[in-house]
């Protein structure tokens, strides 16, 4: 627990050492705009130190990967050796999915040597990390009881502001009733200024800022930047607080109030470490900024709030997940990443070459089926199903074993999904599918080393080639043969699909595909599926399977349930689809008729092109028809052949519907 | 030296007892309640300061003065140190954060630049 913990401070810690140094060099040109937004920027960082839950957003402007990740343990301590095991996945921490903070990490395509100072970083980094800690811990407390003890004998000015002896600066001390002290040597005409300045700290709140930030500082001590950013912060409140007493005033006290400023502090050294109470800060910049300080003008304002909001935004959200889960797509290959010189690349290759086959395309459907095609005369060869597996990106560079067989540094996100297809003809030849957190598909060819499955130390098992897939699918358009491969092992036979039906007005995101098995028009099954865009591949959702219906030729059907989907692709009981699937070449027309409880009507027709013909009704979208629907609404439905007779058909519906189909 | 350096809540403290003395110290802490507003564990905490310098002397519960108003006043004067808030700060940490003191030509130049302003 403790090593998750300080992974998990490190990766915060390190995600936020490019926004501190980004604000850094922002202060430096903010000289312009009011310093409570270069505060704002500061808390946010303050935030990501030390939330560790984070929101995501598109607009997130965090590097990703993440930079750090534990060590691969020694494997063969934590795995035991039987060999019916698959592949080692034991032994590496942190376990992404148990933690998912740490969303990523950088390591480039090259395997990574991991060297004893990485090794003692993270054996002896926890408890190192925690002696510091404990260090500050005490160090707060120690030196809140010598302020307190200095602060007896402070006489009660008048409400929270107290005159103590022997301050060399003013303070705010206390969380929930904040109290002002102020040195008693100050004259009746300084304490003025001074007061109006502490009382503005604790209107703004900075009290309790200050001592998140100091908390932030005793977390993160390791972090040197941390340490700039508690001074460079408490800096700039004090410079935000003097614009704020500024703004307030009523005539201009610039001269005054900097001329206080110097003349308190002139002559001293200021000691600003002190972390529960405020210090000068840097009385020069202070000065600089006093003087310089004008009321700024709305457009000013306005600019920098813009850049402010998007830089907050930027930097306090995380990069919104890609989908990270495999899901059917037909792909062809973006690029290749690895790819071994050796043989193992020709006989990857087999006899149509080795690009080739690299470059040709794949499929992968709903069901978990791996397809490839390539070659002068593309044909679509089933390999088979594959399984799930578990897969660390270390791992997987394990297998890659060919130092130069890297195409490019090439920098890969975290895999979250995997899969493996071991193929049965005995060659020990195996794909791994993979998805990462950055969305990448990725699909790698190798050769496992069957004997010493699970035995990390005398592992051949290497990867020929590892490609980056690209989904081929057009949401416009799509590729027939794709579902004809995504039904086939669901029906058990091949299926044509056909009229499937995508209209991007009614159901965004969703498409209805119907089929019919093996296409002879005779003693076949009938069916639909519903399928769901995510991203740029295919879900399945569904799948109504009619027996035999195709041997009549004259069938109309409707589904019993109708195929509903929620927006997050889960299936619900709420009516929300009608599919109605015809094997009926008179078919012309679907009529439905709504009779209200007040006996009006209204007509929804349909029009059918033919046979197999699937007609769908989506009645949520058809706002006219359900804004008035109560428990008393009737539906009726009709079927009209050519002549604009009625097709009599004894499954011919009345729909009754209940309220809590439409909440 | 440091003994006869006081803060202005402790001048008011000692300008009681030299105002009383000789008094009894359960005197004092009325007075100190009544002035200061102080408790009584602060009185004690206070006058154990100033007996420990050297200023007053709490015997028998009775409180006197070791060297008179006028006496005091003339050596302050003598003997001003810098009012300073540390101690509390580990030197590793003092190192760090402290900042450096201006020096006389930084601060001529931040005076030049109020008094360019307030002209």
């Amino acid at each position: 627990m403790l090593h998750n913990m300080f992974l998990q401070i490190l990766n915060m810690s390190f995600v936020a050492v490019p926004m501190i140094i980004g604000v850094m060099i922002f202060r430096l040109f903010a000289n312009r705009i009011p310093r409570k937004f270069v505060c704002i920027l500061w808390a946010v960082i303050l935030f990501r130190l030390l939330c560790p839950v984070t929101i995501d957003s598109e607009w997130s402007g965090v590097m990703e990967p993440y930079p750090i990740d534990a060590p691969v343990m020694n494997q063969s301590m934590t795995v035991t050796a039987a060999s019916t095991e698959p592949l080692p996945t034991g032994g590496v921490l942190p376990d992404n999915k148990q933690n998912p903070v740490q969303s990523g990490e950088s390591i480039s395509a090259e395997p990574i040597q991991h060297d004893w100072l990485q090794t003692l970083v993270f054996v002896a980094g926890p408890y190192l990390w925690v002696t510091g800690l404990l260090v500050l811990a005490v160090y707060s407390v120690v030196s809140m009881i010598l302020l307190k003890r200095r602060l007896t004998g402070a006489v009660k000015l008048r409400d929270n502001i107290y005159l103590a002896d022997h301050l060399a600066s003013s303070f705010v001390t206390g969380v929930l009733s904040p109290k002002i002290y102020i040195s008693s040597q100050l004259s009746i005409e300084e304490r003025r200024y001074v007061i109006l300045h502490e009382q503005m700290h604790i209107r703004r709140g900075d009290h309790l800022i200050k001592l998140l930030a100091w908390l932030a500082l005793c977390i993160h001590w390791f972090n040197p930047l941390v340490w700039g950013m508690f001074q460079f912060f408490g800096d700039d409140i004090e410079m935000a607080c003097d614009e704020a007493v500024l703004r307030n005033a009523a005539a201009d006290i610039r001269a005054d109030y900097a001329g206080l400023l110097l003349r308190i502090t002139a002559g001293r050294s200021l000691p600003v470490g002190t972390p529960l109470a405020f210090g000068e800060g840097d009385i020069k910049a202070r000065i600089s900024n006093i003087m310089r300080y004008e009321k700024p003008t709305k457009i000013v304002l306005l600019l920098a709030m813009i850049a402010v909001l998007m830089l907050a935004i930027s930097f306090g959200t995380n990069p919104v997940q890609k989908n990270t889960e495999l899901l059917g797509a037909n792909y062809h290959a973006r690029e290749i990443l690895y790819a071994t010189e050796s043989g193992g690349f020709a006989d990857a290759a087999g006899t149509n070459g080795g690009l080739e086959r690299c470059a040709g395309a794949y499929s992968f459907t709903t069901d978990d089926y791996l397809y490839d095609c390539y070659g002068a005369e593309p044909v679509w060869n089933e390999l088979g199903c594959v399984e799930d597996y578990p897969l660390t990106k270390k791992e997987l560079f394990s297998y890659c074993m060919e130092e130069d067989g890297w195409r490019s540094r090439y920098t890969m996100g975290e895999i979250t999904d995997a899969a493996i297809l071991r193929m049965n003809d005995g060659s020990q030849k195996f794909y791994l599918l993979m998805q990462t957190r950055k969305g990448e598909t990725l699909l790698g060819y190798g050769w496992e080393d069957v004997n010493e499955r699970g035995q990390d130390a005398s592992d051949d098992t290497s990867l020929y080639w590892l490609i980056q897939l690209e989904s081929v699918f057009d949401p416009d358009g799509v590729q027939v043969n794709y579902f004809m491969r995504s039904l086939r092992h669901i029906v058990n036979d091949s299926v044509d699909t056909f009229a499937f039906w995508e209209n991007s007005k009614y159901t965004p995101g969703y498409l209805i595909v119907g089929f019919l098995a093996d296409g002879s028009g005779e003693q076949s099954d009938m069916g639909y599926a519903t399928f769901r865009w995510v991203g740029n591949c295919l879900k399945m959702l569904d799948c109504h399977v009619y027996p035999d219906a195709a041997i009549t030729g004259t069938g109309i059907y409707r589904a019993e349930h109708p195929a509903v989907l929620s927006d997050d692709g889960t299936l619900t009981d709420a009516v929300t689809y009608d599919v109605i699937l015809s094997n009926n070449d008179n078919l012309d027309s679907v009529v439905r008729v709504v009779t209200y409880a007040d006996g009006s009507q209204k007509e929804l027709r349909t029009q059918a092109f033919g046979a197999p013909e699937l007609i769908t009704f989506r009645w949520a979208d058809e706002n006219s028809f359900i804004q008035n629907f109560d428990s008393e609404t009737r539906v009726s439905q009709y079927f009209y052949d050519k002549e604009g007779n009625i097709i009599p058909d004894e499954r011919v519906m009345t729909i009754h519907f209940d309220e809590s189909a439409f909440e | 030296m440091t003994e006869y350096k006081l803060g202005a809540v402790e001048m008011r403290f000692a300008e009681i007892i030299w105002t009383h003395e000789p008094l009894s110290s359960g005197q004092l802490v009325k007075l100190c309640e009544e002035e200061l507003a102080w408790k009584k564990s602060t009185t004690y905490t206070i006058l154990r300061r100033l007996c420990e310098r050297g200023i007053f002397q709490n015997e028998n519960s009775m409180v006197t003065s070791c060297i008179s108003k006028e006496e005091f006043y003339a050596r302050q004067s003598e003997a001003f140190v810098e009012e300073s808030f540390d101690g509390s700060l580990p030197r590793f940490l003092a190192a760090f954060t402290r900042r450096k003191k201006l020096s006389e030509q930084e601060i001529a130049a931040l005076q030049q630049l109020i008094d360019d302003n307030r002209g």
